[in-house]
């Protein structure tokens, strides 16, 4: 039986125009093999509801107009998690004519998970990672 | 293994043979030649220098594990490891560092080479120099060489 | 009736890479249909000019997720006719096996996501699992699930241990029971039969005419395979069917998958064989000296025929790096296949083509007759 205590935290994936290797890993996640839902995870695609922001790809300006109006939101509100060397530094397309990225030129980031791509069992790491920051923004809140 | 929810370790390891992850040098076996980091693809390998040490720096950020670095090190000093990438809340700390100490000069104490370098050098020298006094001028600065050579030719000539 | 203007994607549950449709509905039925690309490109082309002959390799692999080793095969049989260069037997059986597997986890992976936009979502889950097996395979015997790095130019990097292959094939075994039982029972089954039978019909003129290429061909009668009819690495001497049907409508490009995963699975049995018995140890073959010249590759990707044409200079770094992949080539029907379908089943359509967005986006666009420059082509 689940833990009554377990809150659902939800996840919004933002593709940010990659090989779609790490979006695939990220899709897996819900396989019982891996397990998110163990830890309350689970995808959403309604942006107002989530509390985590998950950025794959370099993020080229068309996939950019697209989502700006989300990223404009998210500051302070949102867990923003960087998945993939894309994400993080452009990895292997650096120098290329269309991006915009690396993601943290755009917007903060605040947990960072390195890769090519990244296994399934370190993104859900990076994600516990990241729901560790959110309790304690709570209990802070809280108190 | 995924662990507790209050603490997350930094690397996640894998348990397959022959797993494709971050590279780790051995600081025993390297010269700090540099051959790994020019044939690196993404340049996410770099070698510097900071007081009397020689740096070599992997930035996981950039690596995408192709193992290119371990088919090109003369020295087989650089392996693959179980590592499976790095989870961090800085990009500054996306980096796995390792010292590989440094002979200094022993005039003047600036940074030469590594020490592995030298001793190799050593090794193929005393094989035909017999001049012991020539044979420590490898572990001096280039500056303070040049002073040594002028002295030695001085005493030749006075 | 009045029209409406729907708009899909480019983000979209379904729909696993970007791309943006625009349909124009009139009583539930669509009346007109056209696309936009673009969001996924990074200017390839432009940055092989900047790096040598081997980085290459790793840049062309991260092309597309699904599909890497195809590239990289492609790529490196370019560069070796190019240069003349001999690949040794065993390290031909090796590029077979990884082609197969490869294809095996891509048909899994756009079935699943078809089961997913038909509603099967018990279907859709049961798919994802058995295709960790293969997942598994590739981790065991590459070191990595995505992006395996087995091609060189002149051979290949890693050789094969049999007890690991033998691990694998009985492994295997249990995926192909799996597979033979749900196309037993889906192909009569009432649900499935609505959503996809006489729907997305390509009939064998207009797949003619808008020259189409892989599965989506042979799903409508067009019976051509590059590893029969131009066979490459040692498929020559593998025995197997290239399977066709003649109606061409979403069933028979769902079915046409499945039946290919077998047929993969009985060429990986063949290669594995020719590999254990194989005398000569050699893994790639070495060479000296490049010079100006040019070479053309062509490969059975999962898709379709995947094409590369790469030109050298005097220095390790290239001339110019084209390819050209099979998605584009399928995408334009979308057009003429769409009309008169009922809106709900566009998803299921879209799907059954196998749109692989990220190695789509190669192109300059032209509009109105005109290059558009690069940069302004937001």
């Amino acid at each position: 039986m689940k833990n009554p205590e377990t809150r659902k935290i939800f996840i919004y994936h933002i593709l940010g125009g990659s090989c779609n290797g790490c979006d695939i890993e990220v899709k897996v996640l819900s396989l019982p093999k891996f397990n998110m839902a163990k830890y309350g995870f689970e995808f959403t695609y309604d942006p107002e509801k989530a509390d985590i922001l998950l950025i794959t790809g370099i993020l080229t300006q068309k996939c950019l107009d697209q989502v700006s109006d989300v990223l404009k939101q998210a500051l302070n509100k949102q867990i923003v998690v960087a998945v993939g060397d894309c994400a993080v530094t452009g990895g292997i397309f650096f120098g290329s004519y269309t991006m915009k990225g690396p993601v943290n030129k755009v917007i903060p980031v605040d947990v960072y998970v390195s890769g090519c791509p990244p296994n399934p069992r370190l993104i859900l790491q990076g994600l516990l990672k990241a729901s560790n920051m959110i309790k304690n923004r709570e209990e802070k809140r809280d108190s | 293994m995924i662990t507790e929810r209050d603490h997350v370790d930094s690397f996640v390891l894998s348990d397959v043979e022959g797993f494709k992850g971050l590279p780790e040098v051995d600081v025993d076996k390297c010269t700090g030649c540099g051959v790994c980091s020019i044939n690196c693809p993404t340049r996410a390998i770099e070698i510097t220098r900071k007081d009397k040490e020689i740096l070599h720096r992997v930035y996981s950020g950039k690596c995408i594990a192709c193992g290119r670095c371990q088919e090109v090190c003369p020295e087989e000093a650089i392996r693959l490891s179980k590592k499976m990438g790095q989870i961090e809340g800085k990009k500054s700390s996306l980096v796995i560092e390792k010292k590989i100490s440094a002979i200094a000069c022993e005039i003047c104490g600036t940074p030469i080479a590594s020490k592995l370098q030298i001793e190799k050098i050593k090794e193929k020298l005393k094989q035909t120099s017999h001049d012991v006094e020539r044979l420590s001028s490898i572990s001096i600065c280039h500056r303070c060489k040049s002073l040594l050579t002028k002295k030695l030719f001085d005493k030749m000539i006075h | 009736m009045t029209e409406e203007k729907i708009v899909i994607g480019p983000f979209y549950p379904a729909l696993e890479e970007p791309i943006q449709f625009h349909l124009t509905v009139k009583n539930g039925k669509i009346v007109d249909a056209s696309f936009k690309i673009g969001f996924h490109h990074r200017g390839i082309e432009k940055l092989a000019l900047k790096r040598n002959i081997w980085e290459n390799i790793l840049l062309v692999e991260r092309i597309c997720g699904i599909c890497s080793n195809a590239h990289t095969l492609c790529y490196c049989r370019a560069v070796e006719k190019a240069l003349n260069i001999e690949v040794p037997p065993k390290a031909k059986h090796i590029r077979v096996i990884v082609s197969e597997l490869e294809r095996i986890h891509s048909h899994m992976l756009i079935l699943g996501a078809l089961m997913h936009s038909l509603n099967f979502h018990s279907l859709f889950n049961d798919i994802m699992i058995n295709r960790e097996i293969v997942m598994e395979a590739f981790e065991l015997l590459c070191g990595n699930r995505v992006h395996y790095g087995i091609n060189t130019i002149g051979g290949v990097r890693r050789n094969f241990p049999e007890k690991l292959l033998r691990n694998i094939l009985e492994n295997l075994r249990k995926l192909e029971s799996f597979i033979q039982t749900t196309i037993t029972n889906i192909e009569n089954k009432k649900e499935f039969c609505e959503k996809t039978e006489n729907v997305g019909v390509i009939s064998k003129s207009l797949a003619k005419k808008f020259d189409v290429v892989g599965p989506v061909a042979r799903a409508s009668g067009i019976s051509f395979d590059l590893r029969k009819y131009h066979p490459y690495e040692s498929y020559a001497d593998i025995d197997f069917d290239v399977i066709t049907r003649a109606d061409g409508d979403v069933k028979a490009r769902t079915l046409i998958r499945f039946e290919e995963i077998i047929q993969s699975i009985k060429i990986i049995n063949q290669a594995t064989d020719k590999l254990l018995s194989e005398k000569n140890v050699s893994l790639y073959s070495e060479f000296h000296g490049i010079s100006p010249c040019e070479g053309i590759g062509r490969v059975e990707a999962p898709r379709g025929e995947l094409f590369y044409y790469v030109s050298l200079t005097n220095t390790s770094i290239p001339k110019r790096v084209k390819m050209r992949t099979p998605t584009f080539a399928n995408i334009p029907v979308l057009s003429e296949i769409l009309l008169n379908e009922k809106v709900e089943l566009a998803l299921g359509i879209i799907n059954s083509i196998d749109p692989c967005i990220a190695c789509l986006d190669r192109s300059l666009i032209i509009k109105n007759g005109r290059k558009k420059n690069e940069k302004s082509r937001n």
